[in-house]
């Protein structure tokens, strides 16, 4: 039982990194998505302006 | 999760400390590569490409060591006190080595640039072979010891006139400085190889990578072989008291035959990445070697606060010598940190997609001519 936190603390790593990389990807998906709106605007923005 | 007992915090910070010494000693390519501007940058154009390549990473080299301090300054404030109190000359010589470097990757290519190109360059140089190998030899300290004395109030001094400056008579710190500044321009040559789609400047990375391993081996094989085999320093865990142990480096690998097998793998590693640039052109083997060097320098530094290691033996007096245990900051100071730490993921996730954004394209020649605010 000595080791017992110890353990149970780096068995959460693997889950805090799984999370943090889904994090992130979903944030740089969400970017990617406006930069796509951003080049669609400038596109097209005008046209519906107008 | 308070429950965490206050030597769990400290071995997991010392952990942390050494995989974030470990990237440091990975990005220190970018100094490498700096020291390699003229070997393999032959014309201006050429040196602008290797210059910019390095230029998109230096900042990464500087926030690691940045946080390297500063995780031992949080996690171990009284190394932090001893060391950088003490050692003074030392880690100011590794201050103004890497204050250089800033300035040099900023006003370069400055109009009205007063000293002009060459002399930024220089400092370039110096702050890739000098600094580099005063790092690797304040690091050697964490195994040949340092000139201090720590009371029971925790004030310490040093011991000699030199404040630091006697570590360099020793071979060990010469030779460890020397390894480190002769793998950073391994790592330097490899990444250039891999970052520049310029052929001329591929070709004579690949002869760089040859020479500097064929120097950086032998200082390898004393270093690890000093460090194994050499006089280590424990304490009983009870009474605290040190004792020097024959070879407690090799024993405490024994002890945990995990980081024995990521040491050869580490090691095994480093040396597939040279071999796979040298004899098989692969250009990803920086992936190879830089994995391989975060392995084997993680397991190397951790190695110290492990099974009652001194991971900062005292010359001046044994029992004033550093362990993790004695030189923490307290429960609660460590217990807010590993919880603020579970957010470092998040940190590398993020360098990790703009290193990959930066390199979606090789650096070419023509790519630096047209970009006005380059390097």
């Amino acid at each position: 039982m000595e080791y017992l936190e110890g353990m149970i603390w780096y068995a959460m790593w693997p889950v805090v990194i799984i999370l943090s990389v889904k994090f992130v990807q979903h944030n740089l998906q969400h970017f990617d998505k406006l930069e796509r709106l951003e080049a669609y605007e400038k596109k097209y923005g005008k046209e519906i302006e107008a | 999760m308070e429950t965490l007992s206050l030597y769990t915090l400290q071995t997991y910070w010392w952990l942390l400390v050494s995989i974030i010494g470990a990237l440091f000693v990975f990005m220190t390519f970018v100094q490498g590569g700096q020291t390699l501007l003229y070997a393999l940058g032959k014309t201006p154009d050429e040196r602008d490409v290797i210059i910019n390549s390095l230029g998109r990473k230096w900042e990464l080299t500087f926030t690691a060591l940045v946080m390297f301090g500063g995780a031992l300054f949080a996690a171990f404030p009284l190394f932090y006190a001893v060391s950088f109190g003490g050692a003074y000359y030392v880690w100011m010589a590794i201050l103004f080595c890497f204050i250089i470097q800033a300035v040099s990757y900023e006003y370069r290519k400055k109009p009205d640039n007063l000293f002009g190109e060459r002399f930024y360059e220089i400092m370039l140089f110096l702050n890739g072979s000098l600094g580099i190998f005063l790092i690797g030899a304040a690091l050697g300290t964490l195994y040949s010891g340092g000139n201090f004395i720590v009371d029971a109030m925790h004030l310490s001094h040093w011991t000699k006139q030199t404040y630091g400056l006697e570590a360099l008579l020793n071979p060990f710190n010469v030779a460890f400085g020397l390894m480190l500044v002769f793998l950073s321009r391994i790592q330097g040559a490899l990444y250039l190889y891999n970052n520049i789609a310029e052929e001329t400047i591929a070709q004579r990375a690949l002869h760089a990578l040859k020479i500097n391993t064929l120097l950086f081996l032998p200082l390898f094989l004393y270093v690890a072989g000093n460090m194994l085999f050499g006089t280590g320093y424990g304490y009983d865990p009870t009474t605290k008291v040190v004792t020097a142990e024959s070879m407690k480096l090799l024993h405490n690998l024994i002890a945990y035959p995990l980081l024995a097998i990521i040491l050869v793998t580490g090691i095994a590693a480093l040396l597939y990445g040279i071999y796979a640039a040298l004899f098989k052109q692969n250009k990803k083997a920086i992936w190879y070697s830089g994995i391989g060097t975060v392995l084997t320098i993680t397991v190397l530094l951790f190695n110290l606060g492990v099974n009652h290691t001194v991971y900062y033996p005292s010359l001046a007096d044994l029992q004033s010598s550093l362990t993790i245990e004695n030189s923490s900051g307290s429960h609660y100071t460590l217990f807010v940190m590993s919880i603020v730490s579970l957010l470092v993921p998040v940190v590398l996730g993020y360098i990790y997609a703009v290193w990959r954004s930066m390199d979606k394209t090789k650096i070419t020649i023509d790519e630096v001519k047209s970009d006005a605010h380059h390097y």
